[in-house]
């Protein structure tokens, strides 16, 4: 059987409306097909043949007029029939669409996935050199794409995510000043700027993990010092399962008390906080799209390529209505990635950067790695010992992506102010 | 506790429902999306093009609908990317009105934005199924939920027997678990990257583990369950509640998926008689596993 989306057809039936069709079989000379029973073809139509072409990532349309066909078998659910033609434009394109078929299927047959993508797109990992640990990709990659890039924020505020063990503790015992300051030496030495804007937003807690949530009465003095800064805030949650529900009922409870903002990635946490008064944001988890650092290495596009990529169902009026009204919905967040994308219209627009998510685990693969040596042997996390502090997965330099804890993330390499020149963006928030 | 497999061409129809499926799920692109929304915008979880996964064209769909007239094995169409571009919600919304026009009346959905333009269309007397490609469900998402047409809840595959017992006293829906194969290291819901011809997953790339142990070696045998096998909780899924519990399979070998079918039928069949989940363990295992199981086990508890 020829798969459906590399090769159909269109066909008249006698009831006057065209039927979708597709090959059982196929050859230079012929294709296969079948229809309900009793399906009343009409035989002197055109045909319409859609060949979906490998390099120009397209289909290629052709109306069949000169062919024969016949049936060649009644079942009792449908009968199968034999388009059969000499026509040379029908012959070169099944040849070029079996070919390139048989060559899929011979790479498959190998059951090599790292051969099948070296093959079809050029990207060669089983050479790809990996860098010790992060440090020293990120060096690479400051290196390569930010060193000398002005970070011009636009109008947006600036804003930090302070979201594990260690940096709620720094950002407790530093002046906010200073703690991003020594923030930016550490990650952007080299942009001036950035340590020269002031500091306006902080993002407490994590999208990613509960395990990484401050303890409640960190939470307050979190809060607390950044309101003593001159500090907006935002607190972030991540996506919450049933284990977790009661405890994020008494975080709400505290929440409540500052005038924060709460990050939320889960429709029922999201229901759950209507009523209070705090902010509600959507976070990354909610605004869902294709995200892969292998980006650039994806060959089969149609005309559409990346752009095809630009809108995302958060950009959808009818959704973004229903979480506003319902919800109280008041903004949401976004990543930079390496692509265009439309920022949602639906308040205060946050714009996370560098480190975009591309895959989350809820039974972290991180602690399966480090308790049961593999990162498939996932269970509840037991008294987390929080080992995404020393350990993390790293993978080929060329892909920019990281694991960290029990996500992994790709780096966009792209600076865009195009968003933040539109005004489009309220904050940029720094999550390195 | 019911069996759902997945179907990756019709012709494997009969073939499953004489294994002892109790329903089938199927993708369907119409040449209409592949030819207006393009390959990357997958209208289904099954985002490649160059395996039979997909039911493919509408006479496919007809043909399946006279299959299941006879047979009464239903079929659910699947849904479920879990986001879509806008501007196609309109095109999906039609395309699932063809299919209702052919009985096929249940939809497996991942993301928000289809499940209010589902409630805003004409589609009426349709179910929704809620897919695990959704996300966490938690006690307040059934709240949440009210008003969407949803009958079921498919968990995701790291949902934890417990929450799912708890879940289960609280709301009237049926509730799907996974339990067969391709037990990803992700969510579902929370995997952005390409699942396509060329590119393969992103949990597969290689990788270093910095600061830790080497990962160890997972010896790959043919057995049932060699890429997920939940078959050991299915005496704690059932006192969780579970309606259905579902065989991954589009893309895979029809011999293998029928191979699975019976062996979750027999699972079931011991499970039935057994008094413990000690003895339905061993019985199961004896019965299934002389020379061993895979040992990836969906389900796994910390010790």
């Amino acid at each position: 059987m020829i798969p459906s989306q590399i090769f159909n057809a269109y066909i008249m039936t006698e009831n006057g409306k065209k039927l979708e069709i597709r090959a059982l079989d196929m050859s230079p000379d012929f294709f296969d097909f079948r229809v309900v029973s009793n399906c009343k073809l009409v035989p002197d139509e055109c045909i319409e043949l859609n060949f979906w072409n490998y390099e120009s990532g397209k289909y290629s349309s052709y109306t069949l007029k000169s062919y024969d066909v016949k049936l060649v078998e009644n079942t009792v659910f449908y009968d199968v029939y034999r388009v059969s033609s000499d026509d040379r434009v029908f012959k070169a394109y099944a040849k070029e669409l079996l070919e390139g078929y048989e060559n899929y299927v011979e790479l498959k047959l190998e059951d090599d996935e790292e051969l099948l993508m070296a093959y079809l797109t050029g990207l060669e990992l089983d050479k790809a050199h990996i860098s010790d640990n992060f440090d020293v990709q990120w060096k690479n990659i400051y290196k390569k794409y930010f060193e000398k890039t002005e970070f011009n924020l636009c109008g947006a505020q600036l804003a930090l995510c302070i979201d594990k063990p260690v940096r709620y503790k720094e950002f407790l015992e530093k002046p906010a000043e200073k703690y991003k300051e020594s923030y930016f030496e550490k990650y952007f030495p080299a942009n001036i700027e950035l340590k020269e804007t002031r500091l306006e937003h902080v993002y407490i807690g994590n999208q990613f993990c509960f395990e990484l949530l401050p303890s409640k009465n960190d939470i307050q003095q979190l809060l607390c010092k950044a309101l003593e800064e001159g500090l907006k805030a935002s607190f972030m949650l991540p996506p919450i399962n049933e284990d977790h529900i009661d405890k994020i009922r008494d975080i709400a409870a505290i929440l409540g008390n500052y005038m924060c903002e709460i990050v939320v990635n889960d429709i029922g946490t999201l229901s759950m906080l209507r009523d209070i008064p705090n902010k509600k944001v959507i976070g990354i988890f909610f605004n869902r799209r294709r995200k892969d650092s292998r980006m650039k290495w994806k060959k089969y596009t149609s005309d559409g390529g990346e752009a095809e990529l630009k809108k995302a169902s958060l950009n959808d009026r009818l959704l973004t209505e229903e979480l506003v009204r319902k919800y109280k919905v008041s903004g949401a967040m976004s990543e930079a990635l390496d692509y265009e994308q439309e920022i949602p219209s639906i308040g205060m627009s946050a714009l996370l950067f560098p480190l975009y998510q591309t895959n989350t685990a809820p039974y972290c693969t991180l602690y399966a790695q480090c308790t049961k040596g593999s990162r498939g042997k996932q269970t509840e996390v037991a008294g987390c010992p929080k080992f995404c502090q020393k350990c993390g997965f790293i993978y080929p330099d060329i892909l920019n992506m990281v694991g960290i804890g029990n996500s992994l993330f790709g780096i966009c390499t792209h600076y865009y102010e195009e968003a933040q020149k539109n005004g489009q963006i309220d904050r940029v928030v720094f999550n390195l | 506790m019911k069996i759902t497999t997945g179907l990756g061409t019709l012709d494997d129809y009969i073939d499953f429902t004489e294994a002892g499926t109790d329903e089938v799920f199927a993708g369907f692109v119409p040449q209409e999306w592949s030819e207006k929304a393009g390959i990357m915008r997958p209208l289904n979880r099954r985002e490649v093009q160059y395996y039979n996964v997909q039911l493919g064209s509408y006479s496919e769909l007809q043909i399946l609908s006279k299959m299941v007239d006879r047979y009464k094995v239903p079929v659910t169409l699947t849904f479920n990317s879990p986001y879509y571009d806008p501007d196609f919600y309109e095109l999906i919304i039609s395309i699932m009105e063809q299919c209702a026009e052919l009985g096929f009346k249940k939809f497996i959905v991942g993301d928000t934005g289809l499940l209010v333009h589902i409630r805003k269309s004409s589609l009426k007397n349709i179910e929704v199924h809620l897919s695990g490609e959704f996300g966490e469900i938690n006690e307040e998402t059934l709240e949440a939920l009210k008003g969407f047409s949803i009958s079921r809840l498919i968990y995701h595959r790291h949902t934890g027997i417990d929450a799912m017992k708890k879940l289960k006293g609280m709301h009237g829906f049926e509730t799907e678990a996974f339990v067969l194969n391709e037990r990803c290291q992700f969510c579902g819901g929370y995997c952005s990257t390409f699942h396509c011809d060329e590119l393969a997953p992103a949990c597969r790339i290689r990788y270093k583990a910095a600061n830790m142990k080497e990962e160890s070696e997972e010896n790959k045998i043919d057995v049932v369950g060699s890429t997920g096998c939940g078959l050991c909780a299915l005496y704690k899924l059932k006192e969780a509640g579970v309606d259905y519990l579902k065989i991954v399979s589009r893309g895979g070998y029809s011999e293998d998926t029928i191979r699975d079918i019976r062996a979750l039928r027999t699972a079931l069949r011991i499970l039935d008689k057994s008094g413990s989940e000690d003895e339905f363990i061993y019985r199961m295992k004896l019965k299934l596993f002389k020379d061993g199981c895979s040992n990836n086990c969906y389900y796994l508890s910390q010790d």
